[in-house]
């Protein structure tokens, strides 16, 4: 079986860090003032605005904890309608109800996007959370995405 | 040294207008903006042309609203100026129009609001900078994750949130140009349909339409247009003054 291409190679990597192996890493960037940062961006620091080279890549672990969660039960998928004869979208809409978090990622940033297999009573805040790759495409395609869920 | 607004002279709200806020209609915007400000020229007693300057705030109608819909108001050739300041476009309209006014650039100056519901793409989209799920989070979810850090952090219950729905119904039911005019109970809030996270739907905003004019203006057109003068500073109250001469921005304490 071929490796499953990645939704959004830009800001996530399958390969975990150093320090948190077994998880996929997020794509941050880190300061020369020190602030550390997701996604990357070289635009200019959110804390000192410093520009360019002063901005470099750093991997961050896909580990943290949750600040904040909420059950979304009502989603409207914005999609622009399909034209005659467009193909299919190859990635599942989000359908509710769905979950969203807030990590505080170990590494420094907050992150907010969707939780997997949890259940109300991991669900507190505090709880240590981990990401993970999962399957959303529609057709014959893999296509993975990155999601949270409790650490074990 | 930069000043601040109570260091430069007074401005006073001398007119206000509404078109009541409500569901998303047929109505253009343009009958929803002029019936306000029609309704804060009246209240003030002045004519169109007494007003030298107009800022409309808007936060999704789209380029350059205000000229398409004052222009019925008859010609004046003042300025307009468009302000989008996102949630905040009415009042950051209403703060221009009283800078301009305390700086002695104009004399009388409009502020309105006015929006209807659309779709516009919003800029964060658009930086380059891509993001894990937002497009799985819209505003309301925004909210719910705040609401939830917040009760989190300082043992609030759901039911405390949803007591700021019940005050805010309550005051809609005194005011004839609110979106929601029924007061409701803590019961029916909580009971309401689930949105994001403890949110239902009686404590979310409803996306509506409508519009807000205020009128300001210097002391020197208060006395020159005799606009209610009376509630001006030394001044006594006179029988059918005008009582919505209020100075903008009092000094801390007042």
């Amino acid at each position: 079986m071929s490796t499953p291409e990645v939704l959004k190679a830009a800001l996530y990597a399958a390969e975990g860090t150093a320090a948190v192996p077994d998880h996929p890493s997020l794509k941050g960037g880190r300061c020369q003032c020190g602030y550390v940062f997701f996604p990357l961006q070289t635009y200019g620091c959110e804390v000192c605005g410093r520009t360019g080279d002063a901005l470099q890549p750093v991997a961050l672990s896909g580990r943290g904890t949750l600040i904040a969660s909420a059950r979304v039960h009502i989603h409207a998928n914005r999609a622009p309608a399909a034209k005659p004869g467009a193909k299919p979208p190859e990635v599942k809409p989000h359908e509710a109800p769905f979950t969203i978090g807030s990590i505080k990622l170990e590494d420094g940033p907050t992150v907010r996007t969707l939780l997997v297999d949890i259940d109300d009573r991991t669900l507190a805040p505090g709880q240590k959370m981990v990401a993970k790759l999962v399957s959303v495409g529609t057709g014959d395609k893999a296509i993975v995405d990155l999601r949270f869920t409790a650490a074990t | 040294m930069a000043k601040i607004l109570k260091d430069l002279r007074p401005v006073y709200v001398v007119g206000v207008g509404w078109h009541r806020y409500q569901p998303l209609s047929d109505t253009p915007y343009v009958m929803l903006g002029l019936p306000a400000i029609r309704q804060a020229l009246a209240d003030a007693a002045i004519a169109w042309p007494d007003v030298e300057s107009s800022y409309i705030g808007t936060g999704l109608l789209g380029m350059a609203a205000g000229r398409a819909m004052l222009k019925h108001l008859g010609a004046t050739g003042r300025p307009l100026v468009h302000i989008e300041n996102a949630s905040a476009s009415g009042s950051a309209a209403f703060r221009h129009a009283c800078i301009e006014v305390a700086a002695g650039i104009a004399d009388v100056s409009l502020a309105v609001g006015v929006d209807k519901p659309g779709i516009v793409q919003r800029a964060f989209t658009k930086t380059g900078i891509g993001n894990l799920a937002d497009d799985a989070i819209v505003p309301f979810t925004h909210f719910a994750l705040l609401t939830n850090e917040y009760a989190d952090k300082h043992g609030v219950k759901p039911q405390d949130v949803a007591l700021v729905a019940v005050k805010n119904h309550r005051n809609g039911a005194l005011n004839p140009n609110a979106h929601r005019q029924q007061a409701r109970s803590l019961e029916e809030i909580l009971g309401g349909k689930p949105v994001s996270g403890t949110l239902t739907a009686l404590q979310c905003c409803p996306v509506g339409e409508g519009a807000a004019a205020v009128i300001v203006a210097s002391e020197d057109a208060i006395k020159r247009l005799g606009i209610g003068p009376a509630m001006l500073p030394g001044r006594r109250r006179r029988r059918g003054c005008h009582r919505r001469v209020r100075r903008c921005y009092q000094a801390p304490g007042h």
